[in-house]
């Protein structure tokens, strides 16, 4: 991916970034570790043991809410450019999401503020069953043009 | 997977499509739409050539009848309408032309309201009650049909297409209208803006009032139908 | 202990905590952190991940995703509010707000309060929302990044 910069003049309703991910048993683990090297808490093992997913509701284990935000927030950024400026990141957590679920993420542009020169998403994540197990909004504040 | 489509794509010119079932930040706390905000994408959508004339706020357990939105739906040239989502012992159920004596007999902040006694005093006091989400677990009318046999005595029809139902629970709303004979109708459950008019009811005539909404759903024709069927063909 | 009544809900908690700012430590962002981050979350925007686009960019150099302070955190700690309501917890939802970059580098001091306690009745019955508020801090006291996580109790 390069560099890109998006401006708020040539922003439109429905301007739209779709992207696809699956996330599998080594990518949570992967994330624990990383978050465990910071220092901070380690992951439990509500995330990796079959039986706790079950418990959860999925059919297996499940991807856990912060890594599933933290993907989103990757779609807003890459959604928004280099020059962009996330001025919130509001997600509900509505479903767990189970490893292996083929997942679409989803950024819509739904209004401007002029004024304030941002744009406001619709964020969501889809799973295969048509289900959003993510779903918020972000406030994006961009450059202008000239 | 999705085993029909009984959908279908229609001559739409000849319709009015409304999305009869939404949520906005004015009185749902779970939804992140405002009615501005939808308005704006349904102008926005109709520039990508699909059809949605109006739509219909179904706010959660509340109806304040001093709330009128004509000015902003003058604004956008989109048809919007209000009813209400109640909760009942079989589900939930969508609830038109909502009259002051039915929010005396009942306390629409309930989430355990009686759904046949729901659905006899909405038509008795000049509405009309729509089963929602007929598919989905617990709070949908065909789970409670199949393990409980409840009666459907009182119920003429259901959201058959809800946006936030997943393939296989649309599918079990369509069988149990077409088991029983219940009528059908589509809508968004939209909460966010991009979601508005997903799913829509496609009517025959117009449709600018709530009165004229509660004589269609009674009397008249119509079906549910998805936003993608809408696009008009060449 | 206080006891509360909304929506017809008994819940008990100490509210003493409430909006009381409590340090939970700190973290040196090396670039080793965020290139494990960014792999982690299959991340691979030149702005987080290539020194030298990066360096031609907006900022100067490399900086931190936006997601990844609230990643490393998880919006635990600070004061225990001592809910006495249901049976099991869920995360509800996450909010981030950002101010400014943090660098490979800077040094990231965590501060947690409870921001606030509240019931609602939905369809699955009645709730108990807490919202924890992370704020995160560089080296110059400059506040980079907020967080917050709501967690629901419930009876089930």
């Amino acid at each position: 991916m390069a560099l890109h910069t998006r401006y708020f003049d040539e922003i439109e309703i429905g301007d739209e970034l779709e992207e696809e991910q699956t996330v599998n048993r080594e990518d949570v683990l992967r994330f624990f570790a990383m978050s465990a090297s910071a220092g901070a808490r380690n992951g439990d093992d509500r995330f990796i043991a079959e039986e706790a997913g079950r418990r959860l509701g999925a059919e297996g284990p499940i991807v856990p809410g912060v890594m599933s935000f933290a993907m989103l927030s990757r779609l807003v950024t890459d959604w928004m450019g280099a020059e962009g400026h996330v001025d919130a990141l509001d997600i509900s957590f509505r479903r767990p999401i189970a490893h292996g679920d083929p997942l679409k993420l989803v950024a819509l542009a739904t209004d401007t503020d002029e004024e304030a020169g941002s744009v406001k998403l619709d964020v969501y994540m889809e799973n295969q069953r048509g289900e959003r197990p993510l779903q918020g909004t972000a406030i994006i504040r961009l450059p202008r043009r000239g | 997977m999705h085993r029909r489509q009984p959908y279908g794509r229609s001559t739409i010119a000849d319709y009015f499509t409304l999305d009869l079932h939404s949520h906005s930040t004015d009185a749902s706390d779970d939804a992140g739409g405002t009615v501005e905000g939808y308005l704006k994408w349904i102008v926005a959508r109709r520039k990508k050539g699909f059809q949605i004339d109006g739509i219909v706020l179904t706010e959660h357990r509340s109806f304040d009848p001093t709330v009128d939105y004509s000015d902003i739906a003058a604004q956008y040239g989109v048809t919007v309408l209000r009813g209400a989502e109640l909760e009942t012992d079989v589900g939930h159920v969508l609830v038109y032309g909502v009259d002051e004596r039915l929010a005396q007999e009942f306390d629409f902040a309930s989430v355990s309201l009686p759904y046949a006694d729901l659905f006899r005093a909405a038509k008795e006091f000049g509405g009309f009650a729509v089963g929602a989400h007929a598919g989905r677990p617990r709070i949908g009318l065909a789970e409670h049909v199949a393990d409980r046999g409840v009666s459907l005595d009182f119920v003429e029809a259901i959201e058959q297409l809800n946006g936030g139902s997943n393939a296989a629970e649309n599918d079990r709303a369509t069988d149990l209208a077409e088991a029983h004979g219940l009528r059908g109708v589509g809508g968004s459950d939209a909460h966010f803006v991009s979601a508005i008019g997903r799913c829509l009811t496609a009517f025959r005539r117009p449709i600018h009032s709530i009165e004229e909404l509660v004589e269609e759903l009674r009397e008249g024709e119509y079906h549910p139908m998805r936003v993608e069927d809408t696009v008009k063909s060449e | 202990m206080t006891s509360e009544t909304g929506s017809e809900v008994r819940f008990e908690f100490d509210r003493d905590v409430l909006g009381v700012d409590v340090e939970l430590g700190s973290i040196t962002l090396t670039p080793k952190l965020i290139a494990d981050y960014c792999a982690a979350v299959a991340e691979t925007n030149p702005l987080y991940t290539d020194e030298a686009e990066a360096k031609a960019g907006p900022h100067g150099g490399l900086i931190a995703p936006a997601g990844m302070l609230p990643s490393l955190t998880f919006g635990r700690g600070g004061l225990d509010p001592k809910v006495k309501f249901g049976n099991t917890q869920m995360f509800a939802g996450s909010r981030l707000e950002t101010f400014a970059p943090a660098r490979p580098g800077d040094t990231i001091t965590a501060k947690v309060q409870v921001k606030e306690v509240f019931p609602k009745t939905g369809r699955s019955g009645t709730m108990l929302f807490i919202v924890r508020r992370t704020s995160y801090y560089n080296q110059d006291g400059t506040l980079v990044a907020a967080s917050e996580q709501s967690i629901v109790h419930r009876e089930v």
